[in-house]
């Protein structure tokens, strides 16, 4: 794919980088984007520093999905940011769906700071995996701003750390729109001396009816010195709203490894399974074959190393 | 606003807090030297620590305004006949020495900054339950209050803790001899009747080993426009085999800024229990806790928070699992209205070594119309692999499919919804006396009349 500007941008002077995806979907830097639509990149503009928004950089890039763009093949953030020729991994994505876009990305989180903002607008809906395993102090950050009504979002998230990796997840649902929908689920293994830090914040603003929220983490903790700090933050400030949160810490169930070592398994596959177990919902919400299988490889030789 | 309170103090202090007041305070009080240091350095604390920057909005509260000890008697009553009838008709309009008649093992009361009546049927006085004011308690067991007192919670926990070690006055010293079950309830009921006043009183419970008891508080004042405030520190120390539930109904004006610690240790196979309602108030802040400190000990606290207009409750729980074959419980409900706001803070955590600990928190609540605010801010801290901990939440308007269901009874909207908010506090009704729970269920319907259907 080439780095492009039309013919009509580059006489009006308009600067930065664009690429194209399929059905009018684009991936540009922070310049093209507060160029082409200002009102879009001003409220992400507001809900950032100024001194955190590099402009002209690579390292905020933005996703564009425009009105009706159905987008249901996976896109990898990993490969588009590669071929959007961005030397370094970047750090902060923003993804904006137009009204009535569908959008479904998979993640496999390489940067140790990473931050993506999804901006959705009327009738969009968004699917989103992210892994989150590499680096030895992970800030990983993902918000959704539910802007227009009857928006939709899905994310589902899993993390792998062991040895001395910190890990600080921070995901925020913020629901500015009647009848929107938001399911957020993030499931993780912590063994080895890892510190995990979840914070989970729902915010649904005044006004905002019919609004559907689901928080959900779950911790495996298999490590002797493993720490998990987790806290979920509700703000409901609409009565007419259905959000619910849940939190769990756990270790292996003594139970169901005896019964797989009653069928042969040893501690350690029988551990294998459990885990993999765990992590169910992730693999079984992906339908594509490849990302699936790109997916259960990474896991398992994360989860020896782990065992 | 006509101030209606007792008026012939004994001593009332100049407003503002200073070296001198503390002094007076204690010199008062015939408090040995020890004491009258361990204020000063509180006062010096209080005076280091900056505001919390968190919760409630506490701007509009300014500890130069407020008078920090009023005496209202010379000595303290047993008997309710020898308590002055100005005090007295203010204590029976709330139905105190009614209750005491009924159910109750014993009742303390006190009014502005002092304990002004005491008594403890005598069956429990034979079996050696002591049950004093704090003041008093000090002068008879110097030794054991010095032994517990700020043991659980010292002055540097928190700003308001350093400002009660500084100026406590009143509360209750209460120990329960070895073995000693105290079946009736003990009340304590604190009123403020001053405007622009500080009530600071300091609550002592031990349990010894295998007793149990349950202690009841309840809270009032008028409202005027000056703020008052109430900052309590209560201490529980649970010692091994113990039973202790403490309940408190705090129903203070809506000119009363409450912020109180409130904080219990429980010893081997030992129970805790806080059941904390609270219904009145301009600003709340109060988060009970408990340290599970040896193997087998449990933990349970209930709260609820109905928060109306102009009122901002920011309760919640905390429980530290240290021991193993811990487990612990918290339940907490709140239902906002009328533009009211409830914050749920909550904090479970288990410490390194801390094997076989089972703990969950759940919190609920309710927003009856749409100018309402509901937050959860809970916290889980995980040290120990072989523990299971679970938090869940939600956050929802009354069901209208219930609704529809109880209407189709021949019920009123106004009554179907009372029932469905009486339903939705179950588990802290479940947990009071029967006497204080049809108070409790009183008090919900009349605060929501009007404000739903």
């Amino acid at each position: 794919m080439a780095d492009l500007h039309t013919m009509t941008e580059a006489k009006k002077g308009i600067h930065g980088k664009k690429m194209g995806l399929p059905n009018g979907a684009f991936v540009c830097d922070m310049d093209y984007f507060q160029a082409m639509y200002p009102e879009r990149a001003a409220h992400y503009l507001s809900q950032n520093k100024p001194e955190n928004v590099q402009k002209g950089g690579r390292d905020n890039i933005v996703l564009y999905a425009p009105k009706e763009a159905k987008i249901k093949e996976f896109v990898d953030i990993e490969g588009v940011f590669s071929d959007f020729g961005a030397e370094e991994p970047i750090n902060k994505i923003i993804i904006y769906l137009e009204e009535y876009s569908y959008l479904k990305i998979y993640a496999i989180m390489k940067k140790e700071s990473f931050k993506c903002s999804i901006h959705l607008e009327k009738s969009s809906k968004f699917d989103g995996f992210f892994l989150f395993s590499e680096g030895k102090i992970l800030e990983q950050q993902v918000n959704l701003f539910l802007m227009g009504s009857d928006a939709q979002a899905n994310i589902n998230g899993c993390y792998f750390v062991d040895d001395d990796q910190t890990i600080c997840l921070k995901t925020l649902q913020h629901h500015k729109a009647k009848n929107t929908q938001s399911r957020v689920t993030v499931c993780g293994v912590a063994s080895g001396n890892a510190n995990c830090h979840y914070e989970g914040k729902v915010i649904i603003d005044h006004g905002c009816k019919k609004v559907d929220v689901l928080q959900n983490n779950k911790n495996l903790l298999i490590g002797r010195n493993a720490v998990v700090h987790a806290s979920p933050i509700v703000e409901a400030r609409e009565n007419d709203v259905t959000c619910t949160h849940g939190c769990a810490v756990g270790t292996f169930d003594k139970e169901k490894l005896f019964y797989l070592k009653s069928r042969g398994l040893t501690e350690e596959q029988a551990q294998m399974v459990l885990i993999e177990g765990f992590f169910d919902f992730f693999i079984h919400s992906l339908d594509n074959q490849i990302v699936k299988k790109d997916l259960i490889e990474r896991m398992r030789v994360k989860m020896r190393h782990m065992i | 606003m006509k101030n209606n309170s007792f008026d012939d103090y004994v001593f009332k202090s100049k407003k503002g807090l200073s070296k001198e007041l503390v002094c007076q305070l204690s010199e008062q009080k015939n408090e040995p030297g020890w004491m009258t240091d361990f204020r000063l350095s509180s006062l010096a604390l209080f005076e280091n620590m900056p505001m919390p920057q968190w919760g409630c909005d506490l701007s509009h509260l300014d500890t130069n305004d407020i008078h920090f000890y009023i005496k209202p008697l010379k000595k303290m009553e047993r008997s309710w006949d020898d308590v002055p009838d100005k005090i007295k008709r203010t204590f029976e309009a709330i139905g105190v020495p009614q209750a005491e008649q009924q159910f109750l093992a014993g009742v303390g009361a006190q009014y502005e900054s002092e304990m002004i009546y005491k008594s403890l049927l005598e069956k429990w006085e034979k079996k050696g339950v002591i049950f004093l004011d704090s003041t008093e308690g000090l002068k008879q067991y110097p030794k054991l209050f010095k032994k517990y007192f700020a043991s659980v919670v010292p002055p540097s926990d928190n700003k308001f803790a350093a400002l009660n070690s500084a100026v406590w006055s009143g509360g209750n010293f209460i120990i329960v001899p070895k073995g000693v079950h105290i079946d009736e309830p003990l009340q304590a009921y604190f009123r403020i009747d001053a405007a622009a006043f500080g009530q600071f009183e300091r609550t002592l419970i031990i349990a010894e080993e295998g007793s149990s008891l349950e202690y009841v508080e309840g809270c009032s004042a008028p409202v005027y426009k000056e703020n008052s405030l109430h900052s309590a520190v209560v201490e529980v120390v649970a010692l091994p085999g113990s039973h202790v539930r403490y309940s408190t109904i705090q129903n203070w004006s809506e000119n009363v800024y409450n912020l109180v610690t409130k904080r219990a240790v429980a010893y081997k196979d030992a129970k805790i229990e806080w059941i904390d309602g609270n219904f009145g108030s301009k600003a709340t802040m109060k988060y009970p806790s408990i340290v599970l400190k040896e193997r087998g000990a449990r933990g349970q606290i209930v709260s609820i928070s109905v928060p109306k207009e102009g009122q901002h409750q920011d309760t919640g729980a905390k429980i530290i699992h240290q021991a193993p074959d811990t487990s612990s419980h918290i339940i907490a409900k709140s239902i906002s209205q009328k533009g009211g706001r409830s914050s749920f803070r909550g904090l479970l955590k288990v410490a390194k070594g801390a094997k076989d600990v089972i703990a969950h928190m759940k919190c609920d609540s309710l927003l009856v119309d749409d100018i309402s605010r509901a937050d959860t801010y809970p916290n889980i801290m995980v040290e120990e692999k072989k523990s299971a901990v679970g938090h869940e939440a939600s956050v929802s308007k009354i069901n209208d499919e219930q609704l529809f269901y109880i209407k189709s009874r021949g019920l009123s909207e106004e009554k179907a919804r009372a029932i469905i908010v009486n339903g939705f506090i179950d588990a802290f009704i479940k947990k009071l006396p029967m006497e204080y729970a049809v108070e409790i269920n009183r008090l919900i319907a009349a605060d929501l009349e009007g404000s739903i259907g």
